[in-house]
């Protein structure tokens, strides 16, 4: 579904993103890992388009992503940044920013449709007419995620989304979008910090470090030699109730 | 979903509402003045041209309350959109050294075309459309230099802020220059222009203004999806669809294109494109789609009623309306500092 090959990208003259290839799977979440700096937040944007790439192919379903135009890579791709400002607006009204690349000026019945059934999907129809401003970080989080699914967006690319969140909101978050990725067919690429949500939820996992790939694979690539090279510290990784679980010893 | 129609439904009245109180508002601000006007006079007036109302409705009140709600409105949807493209409440029409600009091609234009009269004691220019000219010609130039630095150094919206105070302070010091090589009269003049005065607009001026108005609030209007999104986040927006340099881009030069025409006219008049957004914003929320029209309908609003009271207030003596927009924006702006945490 999205295929990088030779990804570069630079900024002010430093190389970020050192010629990355990457095949990311279909219905599946891929986690991004790697420590502060590696270029996970930056590769993340360049996938959608929002950063250009200096070098090298992004393919969205076989075609070049240079070959959409901005509107048409938003049908596609939904993205979710690392924070997001509580504005003076509903929650409603934030999701129905989704229907952006769909409308020019006037909103139909179909888009608040589809605004009704993204919050139904995230479960916060209820807090609909709440000002952000009000919601916890949880709530805030899920508003974000119900705003790509108003979309229509098949992949979801999220930075960081759990890093504010309290262990219960990381917990529920996490578990919504494994179900959400199942049930609704959805692509999510997905940049974590926590090694251990990534091992409990993720699927396919991309090791980062300076700007290059170090590592790329399922579960069995994570290995305390590779969180040694990548992190740069020791551990160990326990099964605990057949789930892997990584021990700072 | 009812639930949001509901909401969007009382925005509407909102709008509604304000657009009653501007007609409300209207035959009165065409009756103040040192020649008191009733209703009836000003209803025959409309369709009498002669006679002494008649006169005094078409060639001077009817322009003046119309400037005011014109002007009132640029400067409002002016100050909404600068807020929203430069991530800051802060943010108002004369951010962009817009005001100071405009003086100092005001000034300038001053000490180059007036000679005074010795025996009258006032000051001729010998053609007024120079220091309109100067005023919008040295408050569009320091919107360029902000805004060409913006572009060609990638600057943040942070620091574009910031340049408009360096560029602002750049003017006053030509402008204190300018004062410092200006006669007496030419002093007066030049002070006297930089306070703001509803009462130099003729009906020419008058379409110019109404016509940049028009063309500016809607494109804003038709922008309003846009601005929402950008207002969320810089990226969202990116992903959205949105060409969010572009935007930001012709959004800065639009809003400022407006204010400096307005101010060109009129001279600086401060607060109302401060004021009313944050307003607007307090009572119905930031969706660009209502606050542009009630940002405008507001500004229209205040400014009209602030030139009532600048005719009133120590009647015969007409005070600049400018003064009386700061006298009443100050509070208004303390009070809304301390009723919302200012965003951001």
């Amino acid at each position: 579904m999205i295929k990088v090959e030779n990804l570069i990208f630079s900024y002010n003259g430093t190389q970020v993103l050192k010629n990355l290839n990457l095949e990311i799977k279909p219905g599946k979440i891929s986690a991004i890992l790697g420590p502060n700096g590696a270029g996970k937040s930056t590769f993340l944007k360049c996938l959608n388009a929002i950063l250009k790439s200096k070098g090298g192919c992004i393919y969205i379903d076989g075609v070049d992503i240079n070959r959409f135009d901005l509107k048409d890579i938003a049908k596609k791709i939904g993205y979710v940044p690392q924070k997001s400002n509580p504005v003076l607006t509903t929650v409603f009204d934030y999701v129905l920013l989704g229907r952006k690349p769909y409308i020019s000026f006037g909103i139909k019945k179909e888009d608040l449709r589809i605004v009704e059934n993204a919050l139904e999907t995230l479960g916060i129809e209820e807090i609909a007419m709440k000002k952000l401003n009000q919601l916890s970080g949880g709530e805030l989080q899920k508003v974000v995620i119900a705003r790509a699914f108003a979309q229509q967006a098949k992949i979801f690319l999220l930075d960081e989304p759990v890093n504010n969140l309290d262990l219960k909101s990381q917990y529920e978050l996490m578990k919504l979008l494994k179900r959400l990725t199942f049930e609704k067919e959805i692509t999510v690429v997905i940049v974590l910090h926590d090694i251990n949500i990534a091992l409990r939820f993720a699927d396919e996992f991309v090791f980062m470090k300076e700007g290059k790939i170090i590592a790329k694979g399922g579960k069995e690539i994570v290995t305390p030699e590779l969180i040694e090279e990548v992190y740069g510290i020791k551990v160990q990784i326990e099964e605990i109730s057949g789930i892997p679980v990584l021990v700072y010893s | 979903m009812e639930e949001y129609r509901e909401y969007i439904r009382r925005k509407v009245i909102f709008s509604l509402l304000l657009t009653g109180a501007l007609i409300f508002t209207f035959p009165f601000a065409l009756g103040v003045g040192s020649y008191k006007l009733t209703f009836s006079q000003i209803w025959k007036a409309f369709f009498n041209h002669d006679g002494a109302a008649g006169m005094i409705v078409w060639n001077i009140r009817l322009p003046r309350v119309l400037t005011s709600i014109f002007v009132g409105a640029s400067l409002a949807i002016s100050g909404a959109v600068m807020q929203t493209l430069l991530k800051n409440p802060l943010a108002s029409p004369f951010t962009m050294g817009i005001s100071h600009g405009a003086m100092f091609g005001a000034s300038l234009a001053i000490l180059l075309f007036s000679g005074s009269e010795e025996s009258t004691g006032r000051i001729m220019v010998e053609n007024p459309y120079f220091i309109v000219l100067f005023a919008f010609t040295g408050s569009i130039i320091g919107v360029f230099i902000i805004l060409s630095l913006a572009r060609l150094k990638g600057l943040s919206p942070e620091a574009v802020i910031l340049s408009g105070v360096a560029i602002s302070s750049f003017f006053m010091a030509g402008t204190t220059l300018l004062h410092y090589f200006a006669d007496e009269l030419q002093l007066a003049a030049m002070v006297y222009w930089s306070f703001g005065d509803l009462g130099r607009t003729a009906w020419n001026e008058l379409f110019l203004v109404i016509i940049s108005f028009g063309i500016i609030f809607s494109y804003f209007v038709f922008k309003s999806w846009d601005l929402n999104a950008i207002e969320v986040d810089e990226s969202v927006a990116k992903s959205l669809g949105i060409d969010t340099t572009k935007l930001r881009f012709f959004g800065i030069i639009l809003a400022s294109l407006i204010a400096s025409i307005t101010v060109a006219f009129v001279g600086v008049i401060g607060f109302i494109g401060l004021i009313c957004p944050h307003m607007i914003r307090l009572i119905i929320g930031s969706d660009h789609r209502f606050l542009i029209p009630a940002s405008a309908l507001l500004g229209a609003l205040i400014l009209m009623v602030s030139d009532m009271f600048s005719k009133i207030i120590l009647s015969p003596t007409v005070i600049p309306v400018g003064i009386i927009t700061s006298f009443i924006g100050v509070p208004l702006f303390m009070y809304l500092l301390l009723r919302v945490e200012v965003r951001r």
